[in-house]
């Protein structure tokens, strides 16, 4: 019997087509796979022809699924090249890493004892400083616990996520994927990268070993440096240089290579005892290159024993770990999750080239025609020329997707390019870094910024995976993907416009979909436009992006539930708990009705809103949450479905304002006044759009009483004498006899600018020709003293900061020609006094007023 | 043909010209280089693809010969340059002045054909027959067309002998006269349509075109020549590491050509010159912590060098024989204030922000503050 140990490097299409011909060499009759044991079960669907990569086997804690660990597997991923080929051959395969139910067991037993620990430290401070600042010290101190240890931790993670990486860079390639396709194109055959790794990756790992024992021993290291004979590994690597490299690192992170380390290389050995003992004759194992020296149970390399601890030893450290239960299912996943970039450490840096040049590749068609029972195809579209062209190709579409261009006669110019850069690089045919050169020089005038531009659509790609219908999932997954398939969603991430019209009914189930799936914390749908004006039209326009995340999402939702409505509506209550004001219950509501959740969950958040009214006394609060109300109010009018219980908080909010509007309107400084003045205006507009007369008459009456009152903020009056003017319950002419009247009582100026700034709240062209107003206006300024003048400037010049230049130069012509039409019917005697040098003196001032240059400026001219 | 241009005659090397032709400056590397050369040569080329990046990037050759580097910067460039005369595209080099465009062509084509003189100094006066041939009109009117009569361009030599013809400053050149280009890159023929003959471009025949980032849109490339064209653009040095290793070797070497009387400048020199370029250039201190105004001026690595080829001037005609702040003052200021008024307000503000700050740096803030006042 014998056992043979793949070590390969996570998502390398290279070690992937190596892969295949060891194992067809091989010819294993068992196979572990480094994976959680809890996914061993599901391993049967990748048979599917329904299942296409890339996908996840997510495992997770059934009472916490939000934890979720996840496993991604391309198409180019070695242990799912591992998992088709065992299915294909019908040998047993198993997942054998340290069960994820132990993981998740450890780290809430280390948590508990952590929060013990605290409390315990907690209860020994004085009470004051725990009450003060108990958390604070506790932060600070990992912190500073954490960025003591980090720079090493940082290397060894590093080193242990992508060891293979390791070797690349000491054997001076910056790029692990770039040398990955080298080392396979040179070796012999490839599956004699294996046992290449297998030494390289034992030296590496024996001397953070040694590294780690003897830190003291400085002295003896560089006695063995001066000695260390320059070997060359099978991979054109030198050894020593990796020993060294090792050793630096153990330095720094003084040998800890994570608490998990052990106990997962433990459970692996004890899963290949096991599998021996099955009585099956050629068991291979495959896992991440780290760990390959360290099952390597039946080696022979003394070096490689020592890091094998004895059977008895790995028994005892696995023996009573806790756990928790937990259950595994397959989730699509996608090429742009597999990027390094996004922090998934054993990410890649190019998925979708790495897919094409593993589609293109013999052994793949090998792997194929094994899984599909027929004789491997000889086909010239699938070789490696094919593929640098199509990348090439993809690369002009992509440019010219943005408008550049990008001719399809370069494509040819840019591969004949990249085949020469190639070869002057000593390369026999040409690998991404030629094709990426070839790209920016032939197609993006040498720009790497443009090719940035249109890198990951290039390298990474939208591929989205597929997962067969008849894997586990839950019962509410089940239902969301069946209204997925019958509203014809399609899940894509590219984010793209879904227009619905919600005359139509599968329009309505749309969106009622979409809202239901943002309750469920899934939004996939995002508003385009300002919602608020798009609720109670009958277009609703939305931006869709999946994101592969969400099946996750939906995972831990199904608590909540076994369909998307009930989960939705249970969520909605959950979250409803949660809110404070009545205005965050109100934003609540104007999720929750167009979602239509069901009965139960609308009656708790109506009965909410009911008894927040009901207990706020406060103007504030029903201003503010009235607005949204009338949008609810005619979102239902609209539909045919007015809610009565609704209506009823409605009134009884509105009648408050009403009745008590004069209390959010005194003593308020100009900011608070410009809140209130917004709120107010938003009111006005709901009103209007609920088209309902009486109301808006009630809202007038109480505004004219408070724009009459006294006490009433200024720049409030300014407003809503504005908004009475607006909505034609006063003339013109009644606006300018009460800026007659209000300035005619020796109003201080001050108050005079707040009520000018209340006034043009909002702009509005209307009022710019009001021609009386402007001259009763005109009037006071003349008048006032110069000192005031000066003094109340800024505040005048604010209000007419909202204006534009052009309403700014028609406000000025208007001023102009109050006094053109004076000239005109008057004659020559205001004419001339029109020439009076201190008429002329406030000219620039009115400029400087409406222009906004500044006033030395104003004054010099 | 008996006519002889200037170029021609500059084929036997006088060591006293001022400048001499990469060529001939480096005839010891190219021919050590030629001799172990024993890579494949696409045709007519004399050094190979190979040869040429260990050419312009330095190194050792395989016996062991020193090659100086040209170009200092990503190799990946000039692997990029040199592939691209390798196939039958056109080579653009495009980027901010002073990025060593020309100077990288030059060494191209002296490595290449063995020839940098096949050039056109692109200007708004460039017309069409300097890019294809023009005639001898005492001897048109005498003999009428007759190939004795022809005045060959540059471009037509270039293609009879199989060579690197190079364009400088292309997006000079009118936009009519650049079509002219379009089909000497396409038809790879050059019509003679007063003698009914052609020139018949011989392979190794190929354009080197330079092209200045700051001249964007004054002739931009009409998309039917950039088409013909890889780009590679330049960038100014990434690190002030490398920028100073580019001064110093040009300084050392125009040092050598024109001998003047002072020691070799010390390397913290020309770092605070480098230093001074690349703060200005960037508008943020070397350490990015302090924002900095900058002036008009490209401020470009080819100025610094010339800001320390005068300073050495300086101070071997009218110093100690030992280059000094004063003696690089003057060409600094010169340098960075181009425009009396926004430059003046950029560069007081640097030098009594920054400069007066730096400990080691009194003298040279003392010896700028005396010549600004
Ligand atoms: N990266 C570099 N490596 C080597 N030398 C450099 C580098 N950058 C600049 N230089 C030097 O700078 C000087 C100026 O270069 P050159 O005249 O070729 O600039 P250019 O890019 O053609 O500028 P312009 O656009 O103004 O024509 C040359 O002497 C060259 O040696
Ligand atoms: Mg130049």
């Amino acid at each position: 019997m014998t056992v043979s140990i793949f070590g390969i490097r996570h998502h390398g299409s290279g070690c992937s087509r190596a892969l295949v011909s060891a194992l067809e060499d091989y010819n294993p009759d068992l196979l572990l796979v480094e994976g959680p044991p809890e996914g061993t079960d599901a391993i049967k669907y990748a048979a599917s022809p329904e299942m296409r990569p890339p996908v996840a086997l997510i495992v997770y804690p059934e009472a916490d699924p939000k934890r979720a660990a996840i496993y991604p597997f391309a198409a180019f991923s070695p242990e799912w090249v591992a998992l088709r080929y065992a299915i294909a051959r019908e040998i047993p395969v198993e997942f054998m890493d340290l069960p994820v139910a132990n993981r998740y067991g450890l780290e809430d037993a280390v948590e508990a004892q952590r929060a013990a620990d605290e409390l315990k430290s907690a209860g020994q401070e004085s009470e004051q400083e725990e009450l003060q600042d108990g958390e604070l010290v506790g932060d600070s101190v990992d912190a500073s616990y954490e960025s003591e240890d980090d720079e090493g931790d940082d290397l060894i993670t590093s080193i242990r996520e992508d060891p293979l990486g390791t070797l690349a860079r000491v054997a001076g390639e910056t790029d692990p994927e770039r040398w990955e396709e080298r080392v396979i194109e040179q070796a012999s055959t490839p599956g004699a990268i294996f046992p290449a790794f297998l030494d390289a990756m034992t030296e590496l790992r024996c001397a953070l070993l040694d590294a780690a024992k003897n830190e003291a021993k400085e002295e003896e290291e560089t006695n063995d440096e001066s000695s260390a004979k320059t070997e060359e590994s099978a991979l054109g690597i030198d050894l020593a240089a990796l020993t060294r490299l090792a050793r630096s690192v153990a330095r720094a992170s003084g040998g800890n290579v994570g608490d998990l380390e052990p106990l997962r290389e433990a459970a692996m050995r004890r899963a290949i005892r096991a599998a021996m003992k099955t009585g099956a004759q050629r068991i291979a194992v495959v896992c991440g290159a780290w760990h390959a020296p360290a099952l390597d149970l039946e080696a022979d390399n003394p070096k490689r024993s020592a890091l094998i601890p004895k059977k008895s030893r790995d028994d005892a450290l696995l023996a009573k770990l806790p756990k928790v239960k937990t259950a595994a299912t397959w989730i699509p996943w996608t090429h742009s999750r597999l990027d390094r970039r996004t922090g998934y450490g054993a990410g890649v840096e190019s998925p979708a080239w790495l897919a094409e040049i593993w589609r293109v590749s013999e052994e793949a068609e090998r792997l194929d025609a094994l899984c599909n029972n027929r004789a491997p195809k000889q086909d010239c579209a699938r070789s490696y020329a094919a593929a640098t062209t199509t990348f090439l190709a993809r690369a002009a579409r992509f440019l010219r997707d943005d408008k550049m261009q990008a001719a399809a006669a370069n494509v040819v110019d840019a591969a004949r390019f990249s085949e020469t850069l190639a070869a002057l690089r000593m390369r026999s045919t040409p690998n991404l870094d030629d094709l990426r050169d070839a790209a920016v020089a032939v197609l993006c005038g040498g720009e790497r910024l443009l090719y940035g531009s249109i890198r990951e659509r290039l390298e990474i790609g939208t591929e989205l995976g597929a997962i067969p219908s008849d894997a586990p999932a839950t019962p509410l997954a089940k239902n969301i993907e069946a209204e997925r398939k019958r509203l014809r969603l399609k899940r894509e991430e590219l984010p793209k416009n879904l227009d619905i019209d919600l005359r139509q009914e599968t329009g309505r189930e749309k969106s009622r979909f979409l809202r239901r799936m943002a309750f469920i914390d899934a939004p996939w749908a995002t508003p385009r436009q300002d919602e608020r004006r798009a609720l109670g039209a009958f277009r609703e326009t939305w931006t869709i992006a999946w994101k592969p995340e969400f099946d996750v999402v939906i995972v831990d939702a199904s608590k909540y539930g076994a369909t998307l409505l009930e989960a939705a509506s249970n969520m909605a209550v959950a979250e409803l708990d949660k809110k404070q004001t009545l205005a965050d219950v109100m934003e609540l509501v104007e999720r929750a009705l167009p979602a239509e959740l069901n009965d139960d969950a609308l009656e708790r958040v109506f009965r909410r809103l009911r008894n927040d009214a009901a207990v706020s006394s406060d103007v504030n609060d029903a201003l503010e949450a009235l607005p949204a109300l009338a949008r609810a109010l005619r979102y239902g009018s609209t539909r045919g479905r007015a809610d009565s219980r609704l209506a009823a908080i409605f009134d009884a909010l509105f009648e408050r304002v009403i009745l008590r509007l004069k209390e959010v309107c005194v003593n308020l400084t100009d900011d608070v006044a410009e809140t209130v003045v917004a709120q107010l205006a938003q009111l006005v507009d709901a009103i209007m759009t609920l088209e309902d007369s009486e109301r808006l008459d009630l809202l007038l009456d109480a505004f004219e009483k408070v724009a009459l009152d006294d006490e009433t903020s200024k720049y409030v009056v300014g407003a809503l004498t504005r908004s009475l003017y607006d909505r034609k319950r006063w003339s013109e002419q009644t606006l300018a006899d009460k800026l007659a009247f209000f300035i005619g009582r020796a109003t201080p100026p001050n108050e005079v600018a707040s009520w000018l700034q209340g006034f043009l709240y909002g702009q509005g062209q209307t009022i710019l020709w009001l021609d009386e107003l402007w001259r009763v206006f005109d009037g006071w300024l003349a008048n006032l003293d110069q000192d005031v003048f000066i003094e109340e400037l800024p505040l005048l010049r604010r209000a007419f900061d909202s204006f534009s230049d052009a309403e700014r130069r028609s406000l000025g012509q208007t001023v102009a020609s109050l006094y053109a039409q004076k000239s005109e019917s008057q004659g020559d005697v205001v004419a001339s006094s029109w020439d009076d040098p201190n008429a002329r003196a406030l000219i620039p001032i009115l400029d400087f007023i409406l222009s906004g240059k500044p006033l030395d400026a104003a004054h010099k001219e | 043909m008996t006519k002889t241009t200037a170029s021609q005659s500059k084929t036997d090397v006088s060591t006293s010209v001022i400048r001499q032709h990469a060529e001939q400056e480096y005839a010891e590397e190219l021919a050590a280089i030629r001799e172990e050369d024993v890579y494949p040569k696409p045709e007519n080329w004399l050094t190979s693809p190979k040869m040429t990046l260990l050419y312009l990037l330095g190194g050792k050759t395989p016996k062991g010969k020193e090659i100086s580097p040209k170009y200092v910067g990503d190799p990946k460039l000039m692997e990029m340059a040199i592939a691209t005369l390798a196939t039958d595209r056109a080579l653009l080099l495009y980027g901010l002045p002073g990025t060593a465009k020309s100077w990288v062509s030059e060494h191209l084509a002296a490595a290449v054909s063995g020839d940098s003189t096949l050039l056109i100094q692109g200007t708004a006066g460039t017309d069409e027959s300097a890019l294809r041939y023009s005639w001898n009109y005492a001897q048109l009117i005498a003999n009428g067309p007759t190939p004795e009569a022809l005045v060959e361009s540059p471009t037509m030599r270039g293609m009879r002998d199989g060579k690197v013809v190079r364009v400088e400053e292309l997006t000079r050149v009118g936009s009519d006269v650049q079509d002219a280009l379009i089909t000497i890159l396409s038809e790879k023929t050059l019509p003679i349509p007063e003698l009914s003959s052609e020139v018949q471009a011989q392979k190794g025949f190929n354009i080197i075109a330079t092209a200045n980032n700051r001249d964007r849109g004054v002739n931009e490339l009409s998309s039917a020549l950039a088409r013909r064209f890889n780009t590679v653009v330049l960038p100014p040095p990434a690190t002030l590491e490398d920028e100073v290793t580019i001064v110093q070797r040009r300084v050392e070497q125009l040092g050598r050509a024109l001998q003047y009387p002072v020691e070799k400048p010390a390397v913290e020199e020309l770092r605070r010159v480098v230093t001074i370029f690349r703060e200005l250039r960037n508008g943020v201190t070397l350490d990015g912590k302090t924002k900095i105004k900058q002036p008009s001026g490209t401020l470009s690595t080819a100025e610094a060098i010339s800001v320390v080829n005068n300073g050495l001037a300086c101070a071997g005609y009218f110093g100690s024989g030992k280059l000094t702040a004063t003696d690089l003052a003057t060409s600094l200021v010169g340098a960075i204030v181009k425009d009396p008024g926004a430059d003046v307000v950029a560069w007081r503000e640097y030098r009594q922000t920054i400069m007066k700050n730096r400990e080691d740096w009194k003298d040279l803030f003392k010896a700028c503050k005396e010549i600004d006042e």
